[in-house]
Formats: C-alpha cells, structure tokens, sequence
C-alpha cells in the first residue's frame, strides 16, 4: 500500500470510529432522556368513602343522627348545628399537616342547600376556575390531589333527589 | 499484492463504511425500541399501601364491626388487639402505627420494628410512608365517633 493511500485509509477510519462513537453517545443521551419513572400513588374505590359514611351514621343523640339532622335542617332551614356538627368532625380528621381541604357539600334536585369547607382556601393556589378538577402545586415538591366522594340522600318526600359530596384534599409528596 | 488488487481492498473496506453506520444505526434503534417498555420503572408502594390500609376498615377479619352484616368503617374493639390484626395484616415488609383516638389513645404497632423507622420517612429514596386518618365509628358498649390513624413505612 502506498503511503498516500495508508494515510487516506487512516484519516477514513478515524471519521468512521467519530461516528460510531457519536452514534454510540447519541443512543445513551437519547435514553437518559426518555427513561421516567412512573408512580402509581391511589386508587379510587368507586365513590364510597369511609369518613362520609360514618360523618352521616354519627349518632348526635339516642337514635338520632347526622343524616336526621341534615334532613331537619333541611326542612327546618335551620343549619347552625349542622354547621357546628360538621365543622367539629371534618376539623378533626382533615388535619393541615396531611390533608388540609375538606368541602362538603349537600344538594337537593341539583340546588344547594349547604357547604361547609376547612379553612385552608384551595382557590388562593389554584390558577383555573376548576378548584376540584386539578392538581394543586403547594410548594416544589408537595401537591394536594383533591378526591370527591357522594352518596345519595333520601328524603321523606320521594320527589327530592339528594346528594352530599364530599371533597378532600391530601397532600402528596412528589 | 499489485496495485490494483490494493486500490480494490481499499475501495472495498471504503464501501464498508456506509454500511456499517447503517447497520449501527438499524441495530440501535431496534435496542432503542425493544428497551422501551423495560425502561418504565413504576412505583407501586403507596398504592399497595393503600389498598393494605383499606383491608383494616373495610374487612371482618381485621376491625369491621359484623352482626348479621359487615360494617365497613365502624371499627369493633374486641378486634382491635394485636394478634388478630398481625394475622389480617399478612405482610411482613410493611411497618404499621395504628393509633386509635377517642377518649383515650390506644396504639398498636405490626412489624415493629420497621414501623420504628418512620423518622427516616423524610428520606424519600429509600423509605415509603403513607399517613392517613379516618373517621371511625367505634363499638363498644355503644357506638361512639373517634378516628383511626395508620401510618406505614416500608424500606424500599
């Protein structure tokens, strides 16, 4: 092989090994890239909701519960005690620490006839009309991930269809 | 060897040099597309934590209050003892605190000693921790209101 065809072979496979090795190097920055890692945190159990249930089976006196008093108030429009009932139990399960937001909300024939939530305005860090449909940035790392929970009321007239919701927020750490 | 027969290994190991960048190329996106799904990594912890947590309240083997129906969520006091809940709880990797409040606290702890590690909690690396409370329905004599915490840890 002559010297001129030894040198253009050499400066060749030195392009050729650059492009392999830039190919090579192509191939792990494109995967450190893609790779994420996925985080499944909860799962939604249907609509039911332990702490609504037992909010309305709370027996405020002898055969007296929280579901009869939304149904007194209701008809009575009176809602003080209701408001001090359900302030007294959300107060105490929703803590600022862990779950902040609590909104419950009762409706009949889709008009509301009352809500009570925590002191904590989710609104104050929410940028969308939506407050309960979006995910909630707290600081860099913790979100609140709101859940709404309903069940259904039935009241003595059969006509009124009734709902209560239940919406909570807890904080998660990313 | 003579002068043409060089000029043609030459030529020859030039040709060569496209096709291997193509077949480096062919090769690496199929690794590339292969690894795709291998390279999602999900963390399940808290959602398997979450579903363990669930079974305390809602099954008659751990603390559901039962008579001719379960209750889910009205927690039974003759049930809230430590052996009945290791034995519901069926997991040996998961450190749990229950603290059930009403007029008085009364804690039990499954696995103890990895439910002693919950201060390392703050190290989100290497520990998995939920904390979340409930409102019970507690039976006794009578029924009363209070609420269940459970905390648990879990080394990942």
């Amino acid at each position: 092989m002559k010297k001129g065809e030894e040198a253009l072979t050499f400066v060749f496979s030195m392009i050729f090994i650059m492009v392999i090795l830039f190919l090579f190097f192509s191939l792990f920055l494109i995967d450190s890239i893609t790779k994420r890692d996925y985080a499944i945190k909860q799962i939604d159990n249907g609509n039911a909701n332990i702490n609504l249930i037992n909010y309305l089976r709370t027996p405020i006196k002898k055969d007296y519960t929280i579901y009869d008093l939304i149904i007194d108030s209701y008809y009575n429009e009176e809602y003080n005690e209701l408001e001090k009932e359900t302030s007294n139990i959300f107060n105490k399960i929703y803590n600022k620490e862990l779950c902040p937001l609590w909104n419950l909300k009762g409706k009949v024939n889709n008009n509301k006839f009352f809500e009570y939530e925590s002191e904590f305005d989710i609104r104050k860090y929410t940028l969308t009309p939506n407050p309960r449909g979006n995910i909630f940035l707290l600081t860099t790392s913790n979100r609140i991930y709101p859940k709404s929970f309903s069940l259904e009321l039935k009241f003595p007239d059969l006509d009124k269809n009734s709902t209560i919701v239940l919406t909570e927020g807890c904080i998660i750490n990313e | 060897m003579n002068k043409k027969s060089q000029f043609d290994t030459t030529k020859e190991l030039l040709l060569w040099i496209p096709r291997i960048i193509l077949i480096v190329i062919v090769v690496g996106t199929v690794f590339y597309i292969v690894t795709i799904p291998i390279r999602k990594n999900f963390e399940i912890n808290e959602l398997h934590q979450n579903i363990l947590r669930q079974r305390f309240v809602y099954s008659e083997n751990c603390m559901a209050y039962k008579e001719n129906k379960i209750y889910p969520g009205i927690v039974d006091i003759k049930k809230f003892e430590k052996e009945n809940l290791e034995k519901c709880f069926q997991s040996n990797k998961i450190g749990v605190t229950l603290n059930l409040m009403n007029n008085t606290l009364k804690t039990i702890k499954i696995n103890e000693k990895i439910a002693e590690k919950d201060i390392f909690c703050i190290d989100k690396k290497h520990f998995s921790c939920t904390n979340y409370t409930y409102y019970v329905l507690i039976k006794n004599e009578i029924i009363e209101p209070g609420l269940l915490n459970i905390h648990m840890v879990k080394t990942k």
